[in-house]
């Protein structure tokens, strides 16, 4: 992708800037983050400040704009842009807690990541000092219900229903809910931090390590970020594999979250089972390919680490078309289904604004009828020379997300058997990657958003780089973290208790794809 | 009605052979690029130390001018292996391997020969099964 | 069965009250019957989602419910501290209903334990009950899940009540019989045994399945509703709440309630035969055998349909049960008084 183009603010004019940029078309708001430069960076000698970075895209003409606003270090603050994107609500509440930003105007500033008695040091400013950390374990840690707090029903972590490490604190009459509270930061593993401290390379490990079911689009956008940086090319058969090896990530994920995700909600369990059992086809493809099941460490800047194995065509071509056959009797199952299809229409209602204001992204986005795939606005290569194409509902509501996705999932076994057709031919060690990205290579100073498709919605990495073999910053824009803001903006409009579980699978919310 | 095809595909699943693989009675053939173990070729080795520098959890530390492992930290990466410039340094698929160091403080162990054999039988054994040859992969 | 045939003075100790109390079809019989069913069940929900199920304890894993409820048996009952001293009382109690419920199902006119010309209201009302159970066990374990759980048990047997009812009143018009022996009796089986009891009924030579197939789908819903089966286990809900009313109760409480789901799952079934399949009757076989048999396909039947099926929204669920299910039994009940005119049956 080409320069981001930046437009410096200050804390005074930031919100009219961001009015204005919203007028022109910037309605998306990717992340709000900051970069902390101190006096030794080498990215900015002598500076010795903060940023607070607000990242905005344009849906109508894929532009991308940077909003920078310089905050001094010892007290930084800015306004609170929810009155422009409603989605900057999280956003903001992480930067309070990570940078120490003060956010002046946010209705809510506790923590969100952190335990809630964490004291004032802030983790991701570059002097942070571990032994500073002090926690008070008998900080409240519910504002609903202030004073009864056995009346604070927790769906979180421990609750089968909430999929995982996240969830809600929820204040109920019967089975309605009248407010609810989110819990996220339980899988938080600082992900960003360690990413300033290993090199390039072996970044792969820990980008990869973003989300469990989906790290091959994790790792194929962090080397992206650092070719850009290095300004290399990746010789054509690579860009095929890396295609071949996302989307077959991408059905493994599409297949637990129809399984056990989906299907569990409803505890119906014959989906469950046989989306597991089939995902085991994937699986094996996936084995043959890079070695690993879960984690692969198989895409690399500069190009992929190995090529294709002897049988994998006929292999591919077995399992896939089995796969393909097996749509159909899930989409029967489930997406036909009275009983399921009673629980899933009209349940989380987004109407595209909404969506986009809130940041939402994947197939929550497409599912409300906005044609949008990063897979084509940002140009991925070789996907539009396969023909590829977006997938989109109207409806806007979990049944809608459900189609999306498996429709999601024919076009990427197409995909994936086009692409093996296509492949080119040559497997020196040149056709798989560019040698310029040694394994101790050294990035010069540069700053870039790489963006892609992951599982779940639009992931992105924004990467300064500062001369050395470590990065100075890495950001990641999680699409999980803006999906289950979307899951809270729907329960404060009044909700019941029997639709959360459905709703967070349908939202195909990643525990680790939001705390990171 | 779609009440009833539901009823009839779980119906024809009654009759079908379940796709569990009965481990450890049956066992299934895996990739030939699974990185389970690390194997060191001690003739190739140029002792140059890049594969402890470059892995990302500190497993491999350099003691007499070979890597030794420390697999409480593997994540099974293989940056290790792409690193080495005579790729004496290889990652073989065993189907299970299990790690035994008793009676030490040092959990750095020293790697396998190539052919899967153990260096040093009397400070560590692993254990391991027999690889596979050919089949699915 | 050389024990059927052992005389105590001058009575057969089959006739006992107490033997039927205790061995058959009592409470040996029903732990038996348990053991069997849970293992089943677990078998056929493996067999629909491709996998096995147990395997290794016992040949083909038929011990593994005994090994499951000694492993229960032997931990640590936890009880909260604040939850009300009624706590043990609940599931003992549910264990010891669903055995009366069990004394009125006639495996044959002679193999029953209560036997009296009313024992249809009796089963109403023991059915009844057990709802409310499920909310005090709900209520009395003082915590949030459970309650939320003994709600939705009490929304949902205000929703199948008045259904169950309903469904089985075409099956009372056709019999003119209230007791359950009657019944089978009018569908043309004939006495095994002078039973102490006189029994009132009309003989009309014909299973019940074959004349009233609505009222055998109706009734199959009422049960699955009344035992919390799924597609409308909404009570204990798992993605929702935690285990439902019995949340809190570990250890051998909740074996205590494992079994005792397992048997109304078999009693339940045993009503739908005693009232639609003909009870006992069928050739070669022993009658009681016959019983067991149509019972355990019926039961099969419904784990099945249990198996296969995603869970109901509550809201959902009282939807079709007020708008849907009552107008169709009253629409059975006038189907059936067009047929009986039609076929002459008074």
């Amino acid at each position: 992708m080409a320069e981001i183009e930046k437009i410096t603010a200050t804390p005074e004019t930031l919100v009219d800037t961001a009015l204005g940029l919203k007028k022109a078309g910037f309605t998306f708001l990717e992340f709000m983050s900051a970069v902390d430069y101190v006096p030794k960076n080498k990215v900015e000698p002598g500076a010795n400040r903060i940023d607070a970075v607000y990242m905005l895209w344009n849906p109508g003409t894929n532009e991308q704009k940077m909003i920078t606003v310089p905050l001094p270090r010892d007290n930084p603050v800015v306004p609170t842009v929810m009155p422009v994107w409603e989605g900057a609500n999280w956003h903001e509440r992480e930067a309070h807690e990570l940078f120490g930003i003060d956010i002046k105007g946010h209705p809510n500033l506790s923590h969100l990541l952190l335990a809630e008695g964490w004291n004032d040091t802030y983790p991701l400013r570059k002097d942070f000092k571990v032994e500073e950390v002090e926690i008070d374990w008998n900080a409240p840690t519910s504002k609903l219900a202030e004073g009864e707090p056995e009346r604070v029903y927790h769906f979180a972590v421990q609750h089968p229903g909430a999929h995982g490490p996240m969830g809600f604190d929820l204040l109920l009459d019967g089975n309605r809910i009248l407010d609810a509270e989110s819990r996220i930061g339980y899988v938080h593993r600082t992900l960003e931090k360690l990413g300033e401290q290993r090199n390039y390379y072996q970044n792969i490990l820990n980008m990869e390590r973003g989300c469990i079911m989906c790290g091959m689009p994790y790792i194929e956008v962090w080397a992206r970020a650092v070719e850009e940086l290095l300004g290399i090319e990746v010789p054509e058969k690579a860009k095929y594999l890396r295609l071949i090896a996302v989307e077959l990530n991408r059905l493994s994920s599409h297949l637990i979250w129809m399984g056990p995700q989906q299907g569990g909600d409803f505890s119906y369990m014959p989906v469950a089972m046989w989306a597991m059992g089939d995902r085991e086809k994937v699986l094996d493809l996936l084995e043959a390919l890079t070695g690993g099941r879960i984690t692969f460490a198989y895409i690399r800047p500069g190009g992929v680490r190995w090529d294709i194995p002897e049988r994998f065509r006929e292999m591919a071509e077995k399992n896939l078309r089995y796969l393909e056959s097996r749509i159909p009797v899930y989409e029967e199952m489930m997406f036909k289904e009275p009983i399921v299809k009673e629980r899933l229409t009209g349940l989380g209602k987004l109407t595209p604004q909404e969506a986009i204001d809130i940041g939402a992204s994947g197939p929550v986005l497409r599912a409300t009828g906005v044609a949008h795939d990063t897979r084509k606005d940002a140009h991925i290569p070789i996907y539009e020379d396969l023909g590829f194409q977006i997938v989109t509902q109207t409806a806007g509501d979990a049944w809608a997300r459900g189609m999306v996705r498996l429709g999601e999932m024919k076009e990427s076994i197409r995909l994936i058997l086009d692409a093996l057709d296509r492949l080119p031919p040559g497997n020196s060690e040149a056709d798989l990657f560019n040698r310029k990205a040694m394994p101790w290579m050294k990035v010069p100073v540069g700053e870039t958003y790489a963006v892609t498709e992951s599982c779940r919605g639009r992931l992105g990495i924004h990467l300064i780089s500062d001369g050395t073999n470590t990065p100075y910053r890495t950001k990641i824009r999680g699409p999980s973290f803006s999906n289950m803001y979307a899951v809270e903006h729907i329960l404060k409009k009044g909700s019941y208790l029997y639709d959360i579980p459905v709703l967070i699978g349908s939202m195909d919310v990643c525990p680790a794809d939001m705390d990171r | 009605m779609g009440l009833i095809k539901p009823l009839l595909y779980t119906l024809r699943e009654l009759f079908r052979k379940p796709v569990t693989v009965k481990y450890p009675y049956e066992k299934r053939d895996i990739s030939p690029r699974v990185r389970n173990i690390h194997t060191l070729n001690r003739e190739t080795c140029q002792h140059c130390g890049i594969c402890a520098r470059m892995c990302p959890n500190n497993v491999l530390k350099m003691k007499d001018g070979y890597p030794t492992a420390d697999y409480s930290r593997c994540s099974f990466c293989g940056i290790c292996l792409d690193a080495c410039p005579t790729g004496s340094i290889q990652m073989i698929h065993t189907q299970e391997h299990n790690i035994v160091r008793a009676h030490s403080e040092d959990l750095y162990m020293e790697l396998l020969n190539p052919d899967g054999t153990v260096y040093n039988p009397e400070v560590a054994s692993i254990g391991q099964d027999e690889t596979n040859e050919g089949g699915v992969f | 069965m050389c024990v059927l045939r052992i005389w105590i003075g001058d009575k057969m100790l089959a006739d006992s009250l107490l033997f039927k109390l205790f061995v058959f079809p009592g409470t040996v019989f029903s732990l038996v019957v348990v053991l069997f069913l849970f293992w089943w069940w677990r078998k056929v929900g493996a067999a629909i989602q491709s996998r096995y199920g147990p395997k290794h304890v016992g040949p083909a894993g038929t011990l593994q419910t005994i090994a499951d409820v000694v492993k229960l048996i032997a931990k640590e009952s936890i009880i909260p501290e604040k939850a009300s001293r009624w706590f043990w009382f609940m599931p003992v109690f549910s264990f010891v209903l669903s055995f009366l419920f069990l004394s009125l199902i006639p495996f044959t006119d002679h193999w029953v334990i209560l036997d009296f010309d009313t024992s249809l209201i009796m089963l109403f009302a023991v059915m009844a009950i057990e709802p409310l159970l499920i909310f005090l066990v709900g209520w009395a374990s003082y915590n949030k899940y459970g309650l939320a759980g003994a709600e939705r048990a009490g929304i949902q047997m205000l929703a199948y009540e008045v259904f169950l009812a309903l469904t089985f009143v075409p099956i009372i018009m056709l019999s003119h019989s209230w007791s359950l022996v009657g019944i089978v009796y009018a569908q043309g089986v004939s006495p095994t045994w002078a039973t102490p009891v006189a029994h009132t009924f009309v003989n009309r030579g014909v299973w019940f399945a074959v004349v009233q197939p609505l009222a055998l789908l109706l009734s199959v819903i009422a049960v699955m509703m009344a035992m919390h089966i799924k597609p409308f286990d909404i009570p204990d809900a798992e993605p929702e709440v935690i285990y439902g009313a019995s949340t809190e109760y570990g250890g051998p409480f909740y074996a205590l309630q494992m079994l005792s789901h397992f048997l109304m799952m078999f009693l339940g079934s045993g009503l739908i035969v005693s009232m639609f399949f003909g009870g006992w009757e069928g050739p070669y076989l022993p009658h009681v055998a016959w019983f067991v048999l149509k019972t355990l396909t019926v039961g099969t039947t419904i784990m099945f349909i249990q198996h296969s099926m995603p869970r109901l929204r509550l809201s959902h669920m009282m939807e079709i049960a007020w708008k849907k299910l009552v107008p169709l039994a009253f629409l059975n009940i006038f189907i059936t008084l067009i047929i009986m005119e039609v076929l002459g049956w008074v």
